[in-house]
């Protein structure tokens, strides 16, 4: 239909439809705002109100559970390091107590070399020259004196010395003085005095005999008072450098060769048997 | 290290040449052999290679002075380390081996650990 021949109800038909159109658009967006407003009333509604006893029953729950766990790491880290305190108490222990075995070791074979060089000859010269390796490699000592009993005069006088002239070691009388006295009692005599002189005293017997005695004047620079194995290297010395130095003197005596003559089986079988 | 190493110990005096040797023997990885003075440790020296050279200084016919010179003169033995044994008063003779050429030196009297720990310092073992 062109515009000229539109009659005016035309018009009027075309505007009610559009008015409609509009009328349910807007009835739409209000159902809409209605909506949203009601969402939003119920959005609001919620957040205002307390929570809810098993909300706060869950999270109280939880919380001690924590405190729980917490308790049992806390103990658990208690334990550990008291389990860490004992082991590392106990390393101490082991190593305290391995430095022990390893001195005891070393001192065992200190002892054991000076007792098999004492008895490895029957050479005197070479038996005293033992027992002077023994007292200053040993025992540590700069100035000392290897005395031996001259039974006759009932006094002692020096054969051997180190750091002095044999003949500046003073003869000792048997129970003149501390010494001499110990010596005849056959009693090791020490001084712990750094500036004593003697500082040890140790009688060489063998069996009932006195052999003499080593006189330890000095002891080197860098030693400064005995120590355990040094009374364990005296109390050897005191019978095996006796029995090897009476060994020494006896086999010059006998002479030369002389072991070949005393091998006799005979002889040692009857002293077996005697 | 597990290879066999070769150690010299020139020593006089055989109750010191047996506590230095008693010492040695725990380090498993040596073998030790030992030389009466320094005539003896330079015959040898001659006839095998060494990996440590263990030396007294004061000993008959050649000294450990003269045995440190000679063996720093040696092609074969320039480098092997040298320990030379001393009496802590001895501080000249110590001065004049270590200006010869020795490593390291030992105070009498010895004891075991001390020869073991610097043996292994100086061989670098564990």
């Amino acid at each position: 239909m062109s515009d000229a021949n539109k009659k005016p109800e035309d018009d009027h038909e075309d505007f009610l439809k559009l008015f409609r159109r509009g009328l349910a658009f807007t009835e739409e967006l209000l159902k809409e705002n209605e909506r949203l407003r009601y969402r939003l009333a119920g959005y609001e509604a919620k957040s205002a109100e307390p929570e809810s006893t098993a909300t706060v029953d869950l999270v109280e729950k939880t919380v001690a559970e924590l405190k729980d766990r917490i308790n049992e790491l806390e103990a658990e880290k208690a334990g550990l390091l008291r389990s860490y305190t004992e082991a590392e108490s106990s390393n101490v222990d082991f190593k305290s107590r391995y430095a022990e075995i390893e001195e005891e070791h070393n001192n065992l074979a200190n002892l054991y070399i000076a007792s098999f060089q004492l008895h490895s000859t029957l050479v005197f010269p070479e038996i005293v020259r033992v027992v002077a390796e023994i007292v200053i490699n040993f025992v540590g000592v700069q100035r000392f004196a290897i005395y031996l009993h001259d039974a006759a005069g009932a006094r002692l006088e020096a054969v051997f010395a180190e750091g002095q002239e044999v003949s500046a070691a003073a003869p000792i009388v048997l129970g003149d003085g501390a010494v001499g006295a110990a010596v005849q009692a056959r009693d090791t005599f020490l001084d712990e005095d750094a500036s004593s002189d003697p500082r040890a005293v140790i009688p060489l017997v063998a069996g009932e005999h006195l052999v003499g005695a080593i006189v330890i004047n000095e002891l080197l620079v860098q030693k400064e008072a005995f120590s355990r194995v040094d009374h364990e290297l005296f109390h050897l010395l005191s019978a095996h450098a006796a029995t090897a130095l009476l060994s020494g003197l006896l086999r010059h005596a006998a002479g030369e060769g002389a072991e070949g003559e005393v091998m006799n089986l005979t002889t040692a079988r009857s002293l077996l048997q005697n | 290290m597990s290879e066999t190493l070769q150690a010299l110990v020139v020593e006089d005096s055989p109750t010191m040449r047996q506590l230095i040797v008693f010492a040695l023997s725990r380090i498993k990885q040596l073998k030790v052999v030992e030389a009466d003075d320094g005539v003896d440790a330079l015959k040898k020296l001659s006839g095998q290679r060494f990996d440590i050279l263990i030396t007294d200084i004061n000993m008959p016919m050649l000294d450990g002075l003269k045995l440190v010179s000679m063996v720093r003169k040696d092609e074969v033995h320039q480098d092997i380390p040298i320990v030379i044994i001393t009496t802590e008063g001895a501080q000249e003779d110590r001065q004049r081996a270590l200006s010869l050429g020795a490593n390291a030196y030992i105070t009498k009297p010895i004891q075991a650990p001390q020869v073991i720990s610097k043996v292994k310092e100086l061989l670098k073992l564990s």
